[in-house]
């Protein structure tokens, strides 16, 4: 079973901004929801799991590797969806997929697999042939999903994915994290809380760069009616 | 007005606030320090026929005005040819188009802010040349009023002037590029020569003269006359790099009659007036994807059935998508044309576009991961950085090698320098791409070097003459190539 340690992480960006605070979390293959208001920390946290940003002190540990020194393990198994992620405009989306299918190390005849696989789950059918600079909004972003799940990834971290998204495409997104979740470890930052109040398998509330609350929905949810009336009274203790 | 000045401040400010701009910054006081050059020197900046002036307050006041003239409408290539389209860059084109603002008051904003950025590289030289005066010691009486009123009454109107010229060469779409460039070093050139070669036999000051270059010359050569009338210099002006002056005298500095500061308070309204007949078509709608025709994938497809790496083939793809059609249409005409036309034509015409033909879509290739927000994407793959970085230098080659190899294929064995020249281009594009994150240095700088090289033909920027040593600057270009993409691949791998 895949473990990410999160131990003791801090960054402190030039300037003595601290963004993250001495963040510990234990995770195991499940939904892992990291809530928080605009500029908590989530990104900063996130782009240090997905080591491509240098945590000031602390580490991070794939299956007990130290992902920090040695980030090429993780990068393996890792599908990532940066907030605001770009699409190469020129290509198309099935070019644009078999160009990070390639980054991925994945093989041609498999690449070509999971992309029409991906390109059908993602309903991006229609649109797979066309340039992504003429592709609407949430078609892009749906391009952008699809890449982080390219490669069958044993981690997942995707911050803010459901952007751009419609009420229908939301849902279907959220059911296909909690099909593919199922033993894998999955990430996913957002501010919305309902992208995670029925998904997750366990909350991490994160405010001015500290971890404020931790554990399962009910948990977190506690003698407050709903789970987002407990974030903002976590968030509101917080400030 | 306060509005405009805001727009102007923000624009400023954003301009300023760069790594380009310390790289200008630097080059500027570097060439205030050599522009004036020790006793000993063996050269000199300014020399009318083997005389300079004494280091004192009116010649620097006068040189530093000269250094304005000649370095700021250059300057502007840098600093101002990108300015209306800015906002298109940035992606902040939705948010300007759809103020409340007026568009030529946006555009305006933008004048003022080219202006003051001009102005204050001017006001810098000034301040660079009164440390000179000091450090030279010929003559440490300072005279402020002979430093500031040529910056005021010469600078200030010449930089008015190439804001507003700016501004026109970018309000006409086609020029939004190297196109733009290249005009623009052409521009610049003109607005210097003109003037001196319209003023008749002798050097006199001219009544359409933007940049003020008569108003100087004849000043230096007036004083010149009438302190030292057995000098026998006539209209020999040599500006930049001549042999040493074998003579000094004492420059009277420029005296200003009502007529002549008129004449250069004029530009001023009329280069207001420049503004606002090209702010209805300044700061229109960048060109989209979305506007890219069936014909414009074609080559995008033919690539993707290529039989290359998937890499390679992926960064090609991208490259040729960005280039489209047209440029790879005219790399074609120009590759069959290198091959059939006379040597003559080839040294004055052919060889001069081949080297600037592809430099737009590969100074675009270069930040294509910058403007696409794939940086971290693409660093979080197991893929090494330095797998991609060479793939994206292949793809940037494949853009500009039909017409170098056409080129070089007429040099025989030594044509393949070229190649190497390109390839070291190439890299460079790459590596500004990663350390800017905008296509505009390496395109400015190139285009610098394509002026200065494969059309005027300065040969140690002019690769036609690199081909009569080819075994050394094959060997260097293959060494500044490794060089350069692995400081690139170092660049795109560091974490943040």
């Amino acid at each position: 079973m895949h473990r990410l340690e999160i131990d003791l992480v801090s960054k402190t960006y030039r300037g003595g901004i601290q963004a993250v605070c001495e963040v510990a979390l234990d995770l195991r293959p499940g939904i892992i929801g990291l809530l928080g208001p605009n500029g908590a920390g989530k990104s900063t946290l996130m782009g240090i799991v997905a080591t491509v940003a240098r945590p000031t002190s602390g580490t991070v540990r794939w299956n007990g590797v130290d992902a920090v020194r040695a980030p090429r393990a993780l990068r393996r198994v890792l599908g990532y969806l940066p907030q605001d992620a770009g699409l190469y405009p020129h290509l198309d989306a099935y070019e644009f997929l078999d160009y990070i299918a390639a980054l991925k190390e994945i093989e041609g005849r498999s690449a070509r697999r999971q992309i029409g696989e991906l390109l059908d789950a993602l309903d991006l059918g229609p649109v797979a042939k066309r340039a992504l600079g003429t592709l609407s909004g949430g078609n892009r972003q749906r391009v952008a999903i699809a890449q982080a799940l390219l490669g069958d990834p044993q981690l997942l971290v995707v911050d803010e994915p459901t952007v751009g998204l419609d009420p229908e495409q939301r849902i279907r997104f959220r059911d296909l994290l909690a099909r593919f979740a199922h033993d894998r470890i999955v990430l996913l930052s957002t501010h919305v809380v309902s992208d995670v109040e029925f998904t997750a398998d366990r909350i991490v509330v994160i405010a001015a760069g500290r971890v404020v609350a931790d554990g399962t929905p009910r948990e977190v949810i506690g003698p407050h009616p709903s789970l987002e009336a407990a974030y903002l009274a976590e968030v509101g203790r917080a400030a | 007005m306060t509005a405009i000045l805001a727009v102007g401040r923000a624009d400023f400010r954003q301009r300023t606030r760069t790594f380009g701009m310390v790289v200008i910054v630097a080059a500027a006081l570097q060439l205030g320090y050599l522009f004036v050059p020790d006793a000993s020197a063996a050269y000199s900046t300014v020399d009318l026929g083997g005389w300079r002036g004494v280091y004192d307050s009116a010649w620097m006041g006068a040189c530093t005005a000269w250094l304005c003239t000649m370095l700021l409408p250059y300057a502007g290539l840098f600093l101002l040819r990108p300015a209306s389209s800015r906002d298109a860059l940035l992606g902040t084109y939705p948010l300007v188009a759809s103020a409340p603002l007026s568009r030529a008051s946006v555009v305006l904003g933008k004048w003022a802010s080219n202006v003051a950025v001009l102005s204050a590289l001017g006001a810098l030289l000034v301040i660079a040349a009164i440390a000179m005066q000091l450090l030279r010691g010929e003559d440490r009486t300072i005279d402020i009023a002979a430093y500031i009123v040529p910056y005021l009454a010469l600078t200030i109107p010449a930089v008015a002037v190439i804001a507003a010229l700016a501004l026109a060469v970018d309000a006409l779409p086609p020029l939004r590029g190297v196109l733009g460039g290249i005009a623009w070093l052409f521009i610049a050139t003109a607005l210097i020569v003109v003037p001196l070669t319209k003023s008749g036999g002798g050097i006199h000051v001219a009544p359409v003269d933007p940049l003020g270059v008569t108003t100087l010359a004849s000043s230096m050569f007036d004083s010149l006359h009438a302190s030292q009338p057995a000098a026998n210099a006539q209209h020999d002006l040599s500006i930049g790099g001549g042999p040493a002056a074998k003579h000094v005298f004492r420059f009277g500095g420029i005296h200003w009659s009502a007529t002549m500061l008129a004449q250069r308070a004029a530009w001023l309204p009329a280069s207001f007036l420049v503004v606002l007949l090209v702010a209805p078509f300044a700061l229109t709608a960048p060109r989209t994807a979305a506007k890219r025709s069936r014909l414009g994938r074609l080559p995008q497809r033919f690539v993707q059935r290529l039989p290359l790496g998937r890499l390679l083939r992926a960064e090609l793809a991208s490259a040729v998508g960005t280039a489209g059609p047209w440029v790879l249409l005219g790399s074609v005409v120009l590759a069959v044309l290198a091959l059939l036309l006379p040597t003559v034509a080839i040294d004055r015409a052919i060889a001069p576009l081949v080297w600037i033909w592809p430099l737009g879509p590969i100074a675009a290739s270069s930040v294509v991961d910058a403007r696409a927000n794939l940086d971290a994407l693409l660093l979080a793959t197991p893929t090494a950085v330095w797998r991609r970085v060479v793939a994206r230098w292949g793809a940037c080659l494949a853009l500009a090698i039909v017409p170098v190899a056409a080129l070089a294929l007429r040099h025989g064995a030594a044509g393949i320098t070229l190649v190497a020249i390109a390839a070291a281009i190439c890299a460079l594009a790459l590596a500004f791409g990663a350390f800017t994150r905008s296509p505009v240095g390496f395109s400015s700088l190139m285009l610098l070097a394509w002026y200065l090289g494969p059309v005027n033909g300065l040969s140690a920027l002019d690769p036609a003459a690199a081909v009569a040593y080819p075994a050394s600057i094959t060997a260097a270009a293959i060494a500044v190539t490794a060089l350069v993409l692995a400081a690139t691949a170092a660049r795109l791998s560091r974490r943040t």
